[in-house]
């Protein structure tokens, strides 16, 4: 055995150890699920305790809890939650008994700001991670959004996120690129989640209940990519309030209770939900509307209309509680873009061209609850992911006929998963959980003129994954988080092995410590070039069997205090190795597919600060960060690593400073504004020193000056500091009866200029040089409506 | 530089077109000063690319074998060489029919077309722009700062030359030329070719003897540049390439001409030698007139081996050109240049200029000198476009 192995074996025995002290004989447990009486909805991180115990939990996303190691007795169970009227119950607890006890909560409105147990409270409490956030669908709807309400932008306002520019609603987190993130749709992964080019994300505000971000140090559940981890928990539907097909026949098994839309400057979005039989479902759709504008005025103005751009996206989620332990979940997500455009250049050459991209996913969730001792969750998922590009270029020569050229490129990724997570409540202090994932990829990548083509991957590996993880609570003050996550790629004859360890140590009551290490890594990566300004698609290749897998480590430890009623603040400082990154080689052999990736090494680091409130009438945050990120790679293949080689440099996103300031104030019942505000250090770009004649680059061999740049080194200099504010104004409306909110929004409102690149016309003397801003001032306006 | 980000900076090209045209006013000009720290203390260096070229395709005299072309790179503070002026008097006012005195749509251009270069629409795209009918030379029109008028002022021609055959110990002087090759380049856009097409001249070092004679690829020449001016001696060796073989791509061939109908798909294929996998593909018009045929350029642009064509062949190097569909029935001349592995890497690479991958020149001191010492080689072949079956003539 090799000491590698000898090692694991260790970290095994630690992780099972504990559970030779889980004897309890004679003890009770309790389990059951929690929802909001007038919705159905889970009820996540609330409180439920035996008054006048120390005996509690708190409930998960799926509004879950468990309470056991209880001695016989009675008991007088409290489940407690902001927003909602408590809730008592009188209970006994036998010897080895094993009870269940749903509950159910009405909302109840909060008076003053006392608030004595909030889901934050409960999260402070109770989550070990470090690096963990929670988006509320009322903090991502209330943030001044560029249009409409998005997730990923509001993720990109936290400290140690980061935007490569306004265009760009990908996460770059500590210093990783958008690849290294791992996107979860109630459960399934989601390989590129943009729409128009990465404007914005293809996650609709109104679908969402809960969003968890972990930036890093994520536990051994998790694998596939090595920066963060984001889960998107769908919202279930209201199931109680069906008024379509009630007292009919037909409402025993579907019926709708509410709708909800939005008709802003982008799109018009709908969502409808209602109950299901024994369950629910929820259905959102959202769709841009300017092409339909666009057709009509090209048919009253009698012209053809030569050009189309549009994006939807649908979401279904429907659940059927089989019986009270098991449940059946279906979501599916549709999302696809579409941008053509017809030019007759004249009568006799024409341009097509056709371009469509998006993502399908399908999942399909057994939860089963047989006791209270486990909770086990199977998912069966398929992703997929397409890019499809065909031009064709044709000419009409009045003798002769019509010719064409054609150029197509395809990009398709299809991932089926199953896995499996079985979660142990072994004792009140003691959670293992244990999973399994089969993943199969198909991948293609193809790229063709006229029939030939020029390139051609197809790949279709596996990836299997283990992994154990044990969440244990040593002391009233320490707990901690061990596991071990074990990957087999088929491309690759080696395991891979991924510990993960966190901690979490009360130093009072109020303030905690963390920290967390892990090793992680990729076997996917997308082949967009560093230097990209402008991120439009994603080209995603499997590592192959020459290169090595991206890897790091995340070593993180941090302070987290409770500051009051939904006010808290963390520090964190984070430093992440990168053993191997990949790179396009630039020097690469054309003919040869071998060597179009290199590989490297990286580092990033920072220290992190947030002060959060989400309590009261004004909630938002204030984050500041402060990082470093460089890479190092050989690109010339010299066997050196230098610096004057341009072969040591920052990433074109990496900002050193980075500060967010997010407010809601709710002025009254029906009014509230927004402001967001935004600094940051300018983005790293490589200066410009001087210009040559050379014959390189695209220029001929019959033309052999072509104006190039001499650059100075890369990334060396940097853009004018960064700041945008936005603000926003949401008021409650009635318009024909029907509950509504209407928003005005204002996008960079001191309009200040922000550049995104610079470009040269060398072709003067002295040169000129000119700066592509980033968002000018936008306003735009938006009404919310409820049924 | 590979094929995956050529489609993606297409893409990303198309999109910034719709971005811009959408975000117009987001771009304004900076003061050039605010880079000063940037540019301040680079001076002007030489920029070599010194060239075998035993085989080529040369339609008009001079076409030496042996070409070293020594040019000054320019700061970015000059305010000499670009001036916006007809220095050598031969911009094209428009014409003014009407006699007016003012230009009048319609009316022709000539090289007054703007800063853009490009004849406007009335309305619609492309839109006229400043400058356009003006009546006096402004940036970016035909005929002001063309290369005429700019290369005489950035070669070098105080260099002292040499190429030796390392093989065979011979030396031989290179002289200089004031004009070493003639060339043509696309000027502006217009159908009709003729206009499109613009022709130039460069000075450089050419050999005036066979200095190729019986050298074979195994030869190592090496190239010698002395600057006594700059303190410089700078050398870079390479090796002979031998031209592509041109594939029967199964149209009907007849001597040196493919024949092949319009619309047809394929293209012409190629083998090169194994080291060679960067080419330039070239396609000319050729018109009759009545001094024989003239060749006027289409277009040109690298190309690289393809990789499953080149797999098929066992490894050689296999090369395609699609026949685009703007080739309308007529004769054309396509050539292939193969280039050698380092002439290739600097032609098609996204390294700095100054890496030493991407450059094999050094100076005395070992430091890297921006360009190449290269080989290339070229085939030719004619092919001509047939209308279809059954069109009309």
């Amino acid at each position: 055995m090799t000491v590698k192995h000898r090692k694991y074996k260790a970290l095994l025995f630690f992780l099972l150890a504990p559970l030779l002290l889980i004897a309890q004989p004679g003890r009770g447990r309790l389990s059951g699920y929690l929802h909001d009486a007038t919705t159905g909805e889970p009820l996540m991180y609330a409180n439920v305790v035996l008054v006048g115990t120390d005996f509690g939990a708190a409930s998960s996303v799926q509004g879950f809890y468990v309470i056991s190691g209880i001695p016989p007795g009675s008991y007088t169970i409290r489940i407690m939650m902001v927003g909602y009227k408590s809730v008592e119950r009188k209970i006994g607890v036998d010897p080895k008994s094993d009870q269940r006890f749903d509950f159910e909560l009405n909302i109840e409105p909060v008076l003053g700001e006392e608030v004595t147990v909030t889901a934050e409270r409960t999260r402070f409490k109770e989550q070990v991670e470090i690096s963990r956030t929670s988006l509320s669908f009322r903090e991502i709807k209330s943030a001044p959004a560029f249009i409409e309400s998005d997730l990923f932008r509001s993720l990109q306002l936290l400290p140690g996120v980061q935007a490569q520019n306004d265009f760009s609603s990908a996460l770059i987190v500590r210093g990783g690129s958008p690849d290294e993130n791992l996107i979860l749709l109630d459960g399934t992964e989601v390989y590129n989640p943009y729409h128009i080019g990465g404007v914005f994300s293809t996650f609709n505000a109104d679908a969402i209940s809960d969003a968890e971000f972990l930036a890093g140090g994520y536990p051994a559940e998790f694998g596939g990519r090595i920066s963060s981890v984001l889960k998107i928990t769908s919202k279930e539907g209201d199931s109680k309030n069906g008024r379509l097909t009630k007292n009919t026949r037909l409402g025993e098994y579907w019926d709708v209770s509410r709708g909800r839309g939005e008709i802003s400057a982008l799109s018009s979005r709908l969502m409808l939900e209602g109950p299901a039989y024994k369950g629910g479902w929820m259905f959102s759709a959202r769709r841009t509307y300017f092409d339909q504008l666009a057709k009509t005025y090209y048919l009253i103005k009698g012209d053809d209309q030569n050009w189309q751009y549009y994006f939807y996206d649908t979401q279904l989620k429907i659940y059927s509680d089989i019986n009270p332990k098991n449940r059946l979940t279906f979501s599916s997500y549709a999302g696809r873009d579409r941008l053509a455009f017809l030019i007759n250049t004249n009568l006799t050459n024409q341009i097509d061209f056709d371009w469509d991209w998006g993502n399908y996913t399908n999942s399909l969730v057994w939860r089963w609850v047989p006791n209270s001792k486990f909770y086990s969750e199977t998912f069966l998922t398929c992703s997929n992911y397409g890019f499809d590009v065909d031009l064709t270029i044709s000419k009409t020569d009045s003798i002769a006929g019509t010719a064409a050229t054609n150029a197509l490129v395809k990009n398709n990724l299809t991932d089926w998963t199953i896995k499996h997570k079985l979660t142990w409540f072994v004792s009140r202090n003691h959670t293992v959980a244990f999973g399994l994932a089969v993943k199969s990829l198909a991948l293609e990548f193809e790229q063709e003129i006229n029939a030939i083509p020029y390139f051609d991957l197809k790949e279709s590996p596996l990836i299997t994954s283990v992994f154990l993880q044990d969440k244990w609570q040593i002391s009233p003050l320490l707990t901690i988080q061990f596991g071990l996550r074990t990957t087999k790629y088929e491309l690759h004859e080696r395991l891979y092995f991924e510990p993960r360890a966190g901690f979490k140590y009360n130093l009072t009551e109020n303030l905690l410590l963390k920290g967390s290490w892990g090793r992680y890594y990729q076997f996917l990566f997308t082949t967009n070039d560093d230097d990209e300004i402008l991120r439009i698609v994603d080209f995603w290749e499997p590592v192959t069997k020459s290169l090595k897998a991206p890897n790091n480590q995340h070593f993180i430890v941090g302070l987290e205090r409770w500051l009051g009623a939904g006010f808290t603040g963390t520090v964190e400082a984070y430093y992440k190795p990168y053993a191997t990154i990949l790179a396009n080689n630039p020097a690469n052999n054309p003919a040869d597919e071998s060597d179009d990736f290199i590989t490297g090494q990286g580092v990033a680091w920072g220290l992190e600060f947030l002060l959060k409130k989400t309590a009261g009438k004004f909630t938002g945050w204030l984050g500041y960060s402060y990082s470093f990120v460089e890479k190092r790679i050989d690109f010339n293949g010299d066997g050196k690593i230098e610096r004057a080689r341009d072969e040591i440099y920052h990433p074109n996103y990496y900002r050193p400073h980075s500060g967010n300031f997010v407010l809601t104030y709710q002025i009254n019942a029906k009014n509230a504004i927004s402001l967001t505000w935004s600094l940051s250090s300018g983005q790293p770009y490589t200066p410009v020193i001087g210009k040559v004649y050379t014959q390189s680059g695209y220029g001929g061999l019959e033309n052999p000056y072509s104006l190039s740049t001499i650059y100075g080194r890369k990334n060396s200099a940097q853009y004018p500091a960064y700041y945008r504010g936005d603000i926003g104004w949401l008021m409650d409306i009635q318009p024909f009866g029907i509950n509504g909110k209407f928003k005005v929004q204002i996008i960079n409102f001191t309009n200040h200029f922000n550049a995104l690149f610079y470009s040269w016309d060398h072709k003067h003397s002295p040169s000129r040089v000119y700066a592509t801003g980033m968002f000018p001032i936008i306003p735009t306006v938006g009404v919310e409506f409820e049924f | 530089m590979n094929f995956n980000n050529i489609i993606r900076a297409a893409l990303i090209f198309i999109v910034a077109i719709v971005i811009s045209g959408i975000l117009y006013d987001c771009e304004r000009e900076l003061e050039l000063v605010k880079f000063i720290d940037d540019y301040r203390s680079y001076k002007p260096e030489v920029r070599i690319e010194a060239i075998l070229a035993p085989i080529q395709i040369c339609d008009a005299e001079p076409c030496y074998q042996v070409i070293v072309r020594v040019d000054n790179s320019i700061t970015i503070d000059d305010t000499t060489i670009f001036n916006g002026r007809d220095d050598n008097g031969n911009w094209r006012s428009y014409t003014d029919e009407n006699g007016n005195g003012r230009y009048d749509f319609g009316e022709p251009l000539n090289d007054d077309l703007g800063r853009d270069g490009i004849a406007g629409q009335k309305d619609g795209f492309p839109a006229r722009d400043k400058g356009e009918g003006n009546g006096k030379p402004d940036y970016g029109e035909p005929n002001v700062d063309e290369y005429d008028e700019i290369l005489p002022l950035i070669h070098d021609s105080t260099a002292i030359v040499s190429l030796t055959n390392l093989n065979q110990q011979k030396t031989y002087p290179l002289v200089w030329k004031n004009i070493a090759a003639n060339f043509q380049y696309l000027g502006r856009i217009s159908d009709d070719k003729k206009e499109n097409v613009y022709f130039s001249a460069y000075g450089g070092y050419v050999a005036t003897a066979n200095v190729i004679g019986l050298a074979d690829t195994n030869d190592v020449f090496e190239f010698c540049v002395e600057l006594p001016g700059r303190n410089l001696t700078v050398k870079g060796q390479t090796q002979l390439i031998p031209p592509a073989d041109i594939l029967n791509p199964g149209f009907p061939r007849v001597q040196d001409t493919l024949y092949i109908p319009y619309g047809a798909p394929g293209g012409i294929m190629w083998r090169s030698d194994p080291r060679s996998n960067v080419y330039n593909v070239r396609v000319d018009t050729v018109v009759s007139t009545s001094s024989g045929l003239e060749h006027l350029l289409v277009y040109e642009h690298p190309n690289f081996a393809n990789r499953d064509l080149t797999a098929a062949n066992g490894g050689i190097p296999v090369g395609f050109e699609p026949l685009t569909a703007e080739l309308v029935p007529g004769l054309y001349r396509f050539i292939v240049t193969t280039l050698d592995e380092n002439y290739g890497r600097y032609y098609f690479t996204s390294l700095p200029l100054k890496d030493p991958k991407n450059s094999n020149l050094r100076d005395q001191d070992g430091n890297v000198i921006i360009g190449i010492a290269g080989a290339m080689a070229a085939t030719a072949i004619y092919f001509r476009i047939l209308p279809n079956a059954g069109a009309k003539r």
